[in-house]
């Protein structure tokens, strides 16, 4: 019935009806998902998941419903170019609008797990191996992770931690250069003095085979516990992290992954370049936060890569992690699912990491996601793949299929001047029926949008990250295209902090996009009134191309890189404390951040007077304890904030490696912590208010960016002046003082 | 005719018509040449008028389908009227005569107004400031006069001033009135001496009025043989008449009292001279009229073309054979045997007639559904213009059924001169109605090969369209000056039309589309689905069939051979078509009739009359001033019904309806027999015709006193598939399909809704979750 019906809608799409009653129809079908969208929060709980899944239904008809007409209506041959150019922007659109439809079906019913405790006496709970794979990290980044890995709570005589240190492997100690190889051996030398410190195990191996993958494979052969947490050098775990997931493998034994989320306490490129860290849900928040359960529900979900429990058993059955491609991750979660054996993700924040701080490093790090991905499509295919269920392949599917979305960005991006500028016939329609069909068709996907991410991800932050991500996706992906084996796994750098700001190299093809829109939109306005016949055609496209000027705006804001003193993020924190002074005064007061290297204390305005520089002790208490740990700190700077409270601005001083555990312990112990801070970003704030935010924040940025650009372009000019005017006086100098040659003063 | 009434038909029908045709038949509703006068009851022999042979007048508003007064505009101005002419006619004079008004900005000498016929300058007459209203009579010189179409011309060359002037300026103007100017002509008819292969120059469409047509039955009694002949002998008159309409008259022969010489020695000729007469009956029932040499020649079947021995300009046509079926046979061969001059002698003795397989919907200039057409395969060859539309007229299958968003291509090849503004264009019209302007923006002129223009399928309607290709050219400006424009437009015949798919079905009753096209009586253009049924007695009911039947051959564009022509009972499950006075009529006729015509009668009255354009208009303008500004629309399905003693005058009443027994019903009648002949005669004129609509019609004589409206039960018909017919339904009613949809969806949502929680059950009934954040 179910497929009957499905027949009968699909018949529909072709109903020939006036385009008239297609505009009334759609707008009404648009009405009708915004009159339910308003009620659904207002109806019982037990109705929500059928209203949802008939707006769902009706978002995605009115979008098969647009493509529809645009394949059958649309196109048509009026010269090679043109039919070209019409050809690409259908298929861009088709790959759209199939993402659509795939992110429709796969989050139509998010699975939310609840954690799972192990249960039974302690001493019978799988052992476990921490694995925290290594290359070319900072040893204090690595000192955090290892120190919190070691704090993790379960039974120490089933717990292992192991740093798998690819930065000093045999092959590097043998560098024919004998600094790089002096290097590997002083990283080795460190590490290996950090793991005994703190507790860990040092691995390394002979040769640094298939980067990621074949160091943990070496690791496994290493190591022998029955689960493996795989954690990123960046990813600190909280203390909870194994009492919140190994329960689920002691349930199932066919469970071979429970997959966490990956939770940053720093900015993206993004984020710290339009300033908006904190006040809008983080990229990766769509994807953790909704994604993963709607793939967890079609049994899908997969490894990506860290903060994520593994079950050495299974495994060890395919031979350890894949390595065929650069996300040894996915890859490896689809052979695993391919054996019948299952996944599960826990949504708790359980590690703590850091984005790569400029958009270089996240290019980097998004070129390998793409490639790799796409090797995966293209290695092994999903749809293909023997042993996994039609929704596990349309899982994997659309996780792999994604990442071709350079593609159509920069279809996207080219096609209104492909029309404007050299009037290629990109599409044949008029207004009536953009009204009736295109316009439903956008206002709907955004309204679907909204309902199932609009609280993990705002409105066009979609199209901005992929927009920046697409100009240099595409030729890796072309790359991958032309030698699917060829990819090679680069590490993406964390940590890095920029002293001053600048705008990246990497902006240069945005200039030419850039001024390709902007003379687009002067022959836009040339051909509004040369071809009034066309106006039709030239204002939808005029439209489209202000969505995109809007987009590009605000990724030359991104583009502009701001100043990164800070190697270690704050993060909100709401704690009591006392700050009890070396001269004996205490100050009473909370803890508003905290980060690894310090804390922020708000006191009372009457207690100022504290001078800089000042150390103390810094009683910090737990939620629901009483008992504070002692933390030394000096006084490093006060500020008021909007309340007019003072703020002292905290510096650790651990005297030993107890206190720096405890300091570890408060800054990244808590994954509830980590909740709180993503529930309190994760709200609902609907459709304009983000693309209006988007509008100014590119306006503001871009100018910025626009302005040190004049700033660089003046300083060019004033050099080449100054070097010409050099030039002009020394040839002057050189004809009214003619100085005799050096040879002829021998001579003489 | 009132210009109203020229207007209406104008623009109602003429305009589908190739301008020649639009002429004849203009000429035959308004020649004053005389109408044929009605028979009465006890005349074997009608007495029928003839044609004066004296001075025909015809104003010029006649032969044009221009409404209002012709108007030439610019510095150089054309118009073309066309004037046929008769070969059966001897034109001893004609003169042209023009009462012209033009503006007073006119620069005198330069400007003048040059009349031509067929290519050459007959007279010149002189614009003048100070006579801005003139007469002129113009001669016609004999020797430019041809017997056929006749090319008559009126270029104005307009000037207020001998330097830089502005071509299209206002002040150009001059206006030919055309009801008052007309053209004059002496002329007496020659003797006929046709051939076989010459009857198309016998029953001549270029006759401004054509002759009276009587069918004379020998057989006494008319029984369904002779009934189908003499039908099909009326057709193949009606035919070559094109587009004039033809009361035929039936009669039975009146004998000599003396025999005399000649080929009909028993005959009384002299009450057929009249007009053309038929004579039809086998060998033996003529017998007694014919000499008996020429009897000896009728063979199996027969058919001859003679002189009317009273009076030689008069045809005489006879349709004879061995028995009914020969004479079946020679009215068959009579309605092919068209177009070329063959056979040349006066004689054709036909073995056998085949008529031609064609396929359902065929008909002249046809186009059908997922095919392509080029402009010349329509008629249309390569064709060059100055501002003269380019007509293509395409004739639609009544029923055809396509998407909403189907479209007709027009995939256009055609060249323009240098020399053009950018602003100029080819408007493309469909049936009048501006469908897409053509930018022709290059001044260095230019050439398309297929250049695609989309016409929404919708826009066309049931039957003919004409396509319009109207050049709208504008000079480049020289300076202050603007140059005249002397560019023109060529549109090849390999231009195509194409097709989109499509299917059969359609909603009837619709008179106006019986009118148009016949459907759905003709779908078949021999007539195999239709059967024309005769009730009453006397030869009234009968000459009002056959002058119908040659009205619905005219309309299908060939002889409707396969009809059954009867006075019986049709043949199970075709269309009939009914003519019969009311007193004739069966009970069982009108059940399902939207008027029940039983005595007392039960009558349905709308709640409201639906206002003609003319009415509209003016409700708009008086709108302002009237208290409640509100029209009196019909309510839809509201009909009130009266049952009184029936009562129809003098009114023809035609009804369109299904019945028990018959696919569908046409029913024509009116209170006697008489009058149903007289009102059929009116039925088929022009502007009667044209104004057919709804499923019951009632008239008088002309389209003024035509009161058409809905009134009876509708139904589809059609062979499409019921997906196709839901399509089809939705399409009419589009809220429908919105609630459809909204119903299908919610179905699909509560249907997917249940599997996914049987799925959560089956793999994840386990799973302890958590509410979202």
């Amino acid at each position: 019935m179910l497929a009957a019906t499905a027949a009968v809608v699909a018949h529909s799409l072709i109903v020939p009806v006036h385009v008239g009653a297609q505009a009334w129809t759609a707008w009404a079908l648009i009405a009708l998902f915004a009159l339910g969208r308003g009620v659904l929060g207002r109806i019982p709980g037990r109705w929500q998941p059928a209203l949802t899944t008939l707006l769902l239904t009706l978002g995605a008809f009115v979008t098969l419903r647009y493509f529809t007409w645009r394949a059958l209506h649309t196109l048509s041959f009026h010269d090679p170019m043109s039919f070209v150019a019409s050809v690409t922007l259908l298929a861009a659109e088709a790959y759209g609008i199939c993402m659509f439809l795939l992110g429709i079906w796969l989050n139509v019913e998010p699975l939310r797990r609840r954690p799972v405790a192990p249960v039974g006496p302690p001493e019978e709970w799988p052992t476990v191996d921490i694995l925290v794979p290594s290359y070319d990290e900072d040893p204090e980044l690595l000192e955090i992770t290892l120190i919190a890995a070691t704090q993790i709570r379960y039974p120490a005589s089933r717990l292992r931690v192991y740093l798998c240190d690819d930065g000093a492997t045999t092959a590097k100690l043998s560098d024919p250069d004998p600094a790089r190889a002096a290097q590997a051996a002083e990283r080795g030398r460190a590490l290996r003095e950090l793991c005994a410190r703190v507790g860990a195990t040092y691995l390394t191996r002979e040769r640094n085979d298939r980067a990621k993958a074949g160091n943990l494979n070496e690791a496994l052969r290493q190591t022998g516990g029955d689960l493996v947490l795989v954690l990123d050098a960046d990813h600190v775990p909280t203390e909870d992290f194994l009492a919140n997931t190994v329960g689920h493998f002691q349930r199932d034994d066919d469970l071979f992954l429970v997959q966490t989320p990956h939770f940053f306490i720093s900015a993206d490129p993004v984020e710290k370049n339009l300033r908006v860290f904190g006040s809008m849900p983080s990229e990766n928040e769509m994807f953790y936060a909704r994604i993963q359960h709607g793939l967890d529900f079609w049994e899908s979900s997969f490894f990506c890569g860290s903060a994520a429990v593994l079950r050495r058993r299974h495994l060890e059955a395919i031979g350890g992690l894949a390595g065929d491609t650069v996300t040894e991750d996915a890859e490896s979660a689809l052979a695993l699912h391919a054996r019948g054996l299952k996944s599960a993700y826990v949504d708790r924040p359980m590690i703590a990491g850091l984005q790569p701080a400029t958009y270089a490093s996240y290019v980097v790090q998004r070129m390998r996601w793409a490639q790799g991905m796409a090797q995966i499509f293209m290695l092994k295919n999903p749809l293909r793949t023997p042993g996994l269920s039609l929704s596990q392949r349309l899982g994997y599917f659309n996780s792999t299929f994604f990442w071709f979305f350079a593609f159509a960005r920069v279809v996207f991006l080219l096609a209104p001047a492909a029309y404007l500028v050299f009037g290629l016939r990109i599409f044949e329609g008029n207004l009536a029926e953009f009204l009736a069909y295109a316009l439903p068709h956008v206002v709907g996907v955004v309204l679907v949008g909204d309902l199932l991410f609009g609280r993990v991800r705002w409105a066009f932050t979609s199209e901005l990250y992929e927009l920046l991500q697409a100009m240099y996706n595409l030729p890796a992906l072309l790359q991958v295209i032309r030698n699917p084996r060829q990819a090679s796994f680069r590490v993406t750098p964390k940590g890095e902090t920029l002293q001053q700001e600048f705008i990246t190299r990497l902006a240069r093809p945005f200039y030419a996009i850039y001024v390709l829109s902007v003379l687009a939109v002067i022959f836009g306005v040339w051909r509004w009134y040369a071809y009034p016949d066309s106006r039709d055609a030239t204002l939808i496209t005029m439209c489209w191309l202000a969505v995109n000027l809007v987009l590009l705006h605000a990724a030359l804001g991104a583009l502009f890189e701001r100043r990164q003193l800070r190697r270690a993020p704050r993060m909100p924190a709401n704690r009591r404390a006392e700050l009890k002074l070396d001269d004996g005064r205490r100050v009473a007061g909370r803890v508003v951040d905290l980060s690894a290297t310090g804390a922020a204390l708000r006191i009372d305005p009457g207690a100022n007077g504290i001078q800089d520089g000042v150390e103390g002790e810094l009683r910090l208490y737990r939620p629901g304890e009483t008992t504070p740990s002692r933390l030394h700190v000096v006084l490093r700077r006060r500020h008021f904030d909007a309340a007019g409270s003072v703020v002292l601005g905290l510096a650790f001083q651990p005297r030993d490696l107890a206190e720096r555990r405890l300091v570890v312990s408060h800054v990244f112990g808590d994954s509830g912590r980590w909740q709180v801070f993503r529930d309190n970003r994760a709200r609902q704030v609907g459709v304009l208010r983000p693309v209006w935010t988007l509008f100014v924040l590119g306006v503001r940025y871009a100018v910025a960016h626009f302005a040190e650009l004049m700033r660089l372009g003046f300083d060019a000019m004033f050099d080449w002046t100054r070097g010409a005017l050099k030039a002009a006086w020394r040839q002057l100098t050189w004809l009214l003082f003619p100085r005799p040659a050096p040879e002829a003063r021998g001579r003489e | 005719m009132n210009l109203s009434g020229m207007t209406e038909m104008t623009t109602m029908t003429l305009h589908r018509l190739r301008p020649y045709a639009a002429l004849l038949a203009a000429l035959t509703l308004t020649g004053t040449t005389a109408r044929a006068a009605e028979s009465t009851p006890d005349d074997s022999v009608p007495t029928v008028a003839a044609p004066t042979s004296q001075a025909i007048v015809q104003p010029l508003a006649r032969l044009t389908s221009v409404p209002g007064p012709l108007r030439l505009s610019g510095v150089d101005a054309e118009q073309r009227l066309t004037l046929p002419l008769s070969a059966r006619l001897d034109v001893r004079s004609a003169t042209l005569h023009l009462e012209v008004t033009s503006s007073t900005a006119m620069l005198e000498n330069v400007s003048s107004l040059t009349v031509m016929l067929n290519g050459r300058s007959i007279a010149q007459l002189p614009y003048s400031p100070a006579r801005p209203s003139f007469s002129a009579d113009v001669p016609l010189p004999g020797e430019l006069l041809k017997a056929g179409y006749n090319d008559l011309r009126l270029r104005a060359v307009q000037h207020y001033t001998d330097k830089c002037e502005r071509p299209e300026s206002p002040e150009l103007w001059s206006e030919v009135d055309l009801m008052r100017s007309h053209v004059a002509l002496d002329a007496t008819f020659r003797p006929v001496a046709a051939t076989i292969g010459e009857l198309d120059a016998v029953f001549d469409a270029k006759l401004w009025s054509p002759m009276p047509l009587t069918i004379v039955t020998a057989a006494g009694p008319l029984d369904d043989a002779v009934l189908q002949a003499g039908a099909i002998a009326a057709q193949a008159v009606a035919l070559r008449y094109r587009f004039h309409p033809l009361p035929i008259v039936q009669a039975e022969p009146r004998p000599v009292t003396e025999p005399r010489a000649g080929t009909f020695p028993g005959l009384d000729t002299a009450a057929l001279a009249a007009g053309d007469a038929i004579l039809i009956g086998t060998r033996d029932q003529l017998a007694p009229y014919l000499d008996a040499e020429f009897i000896s020649r009728i063979g199996d079947a027969h058919v001859s073309v003679l002189a009317n021995d009273a009076d030689p300009t008069r045809a005489i046509i006879v349709i004879s054979g061995r028995d009914a079926a020969g004479v079946q046979r020679a009215a068959e061969a009579f309605a092919l045997a068209r177009g070329i001059p063959y056979p040349g002698s006066s004689e054709l003795e036909p073995s056998k007639v085949e008529a031609p397989a064609l396929a359902a919907h065929s008909r002249p200039n046809g186009v059908f559904p997922g095919r392509e057409f080029t402009f010349r395969e329509l008629g249309l060859g390569d064709t060059t213009t100055r501002e003269e539309p380019i007509d293509l007229e395409v004739r639609l299958p009544a029923d055809l059924f396509g998407r909403d968003d189907a479209a007709v291509e027009l995939r256009l090849q055609f060249a323009y001169s240098a020399g053009l503004r950018d602003d100029s264009s080819v408007e493309v019209l469909l049936n009048g109605l501006l469908s897409r302007p053509i930018r022709l923006t290059s001044p260095e002129g230019g050439s398309f090969n297929d250049y695609v223009v989309s016409l929404p399928l919708k826009s066309f309607r049931p039957g003919t369209n004409v396509i319009s290709f109207v050049p709208v050219f504008r000079g480049l400006h020289e300076g202050e000056c603007e140059r005249p424009v002397t560019a023109q437009l060529t549109l090849h015949g390999n231009s195509r039309i194409v097709m989109p798919k499509a299917g059969h079905y359609t909603r009837l009753p619709d008179l106006a589309r019986f009118g148009e096209s016949l459907y759905p009586v003709a779908v078949k253009a021999d007539g195999a689905d239709l059967a024309v049924r005769v009730l009453g007695e006397g030869p009234d009911p009968v000459s009002a069939t056959w002058t119908l039947l040659g009205k619905l051959a005219q309309v299908n564009g060939y002889p409707l051979l396969a009809a059954q022509v009867t006075r019986g009972e049709a043949a199970a499950g075709r269309h009939e078509v009914v003519v019969g006075p009311l007193a004739a009529l069966p009970d069982a006729m009108l059940a399902g009739a939207p008027m029940q015509l039983t005595d007392p009668s039960i009558a349905r009255y709308p709640t409201g009359v639906r206002p003609s354009d003319v009415e509209r208009k003016a409700a708009a303008e008086l709108r302002g001033w009237t208290t409640t500004g509100v029209e009196l629309h019909p309510i839809a399905d509201a009909l009130a019904a009266i049952t009184a003693p029936r009562a129809l005058g003098d009114q023809g009443l035609l009804m369109q309806y299904r019945r028990e027994g018959a696919a569908s019903t046409v029913l024509v009648t009116a209170s006697t027999p008489e009058l149903l002949r007289a009102r059929v005669n009116a039925l088929v004129s022009f502007d009667v015709w044209s104004s057919l609509a709804g499923d019951t019609v009632f008239w008088l004589e002309s389209a003024d006193s035509v009161v058409t409206q809905q009134l009876g039960a509708g139904w589809h018909v059609g062979d499409l598939a019921a997906a196709k017919r839901v399509e089809f339904w939705f399409s009419r009613y589009p809220w429908s399909w919105l609630l459809a949809l909204v119903a299908a969806l919610t179905l699909l949502a509560l249907l997917a809704r249940g599997a996914i929680v049987r799925r959560k059950a089956a793999r994840h009934g386990d799973v302890e979750q958590e509410r979202e954040f």
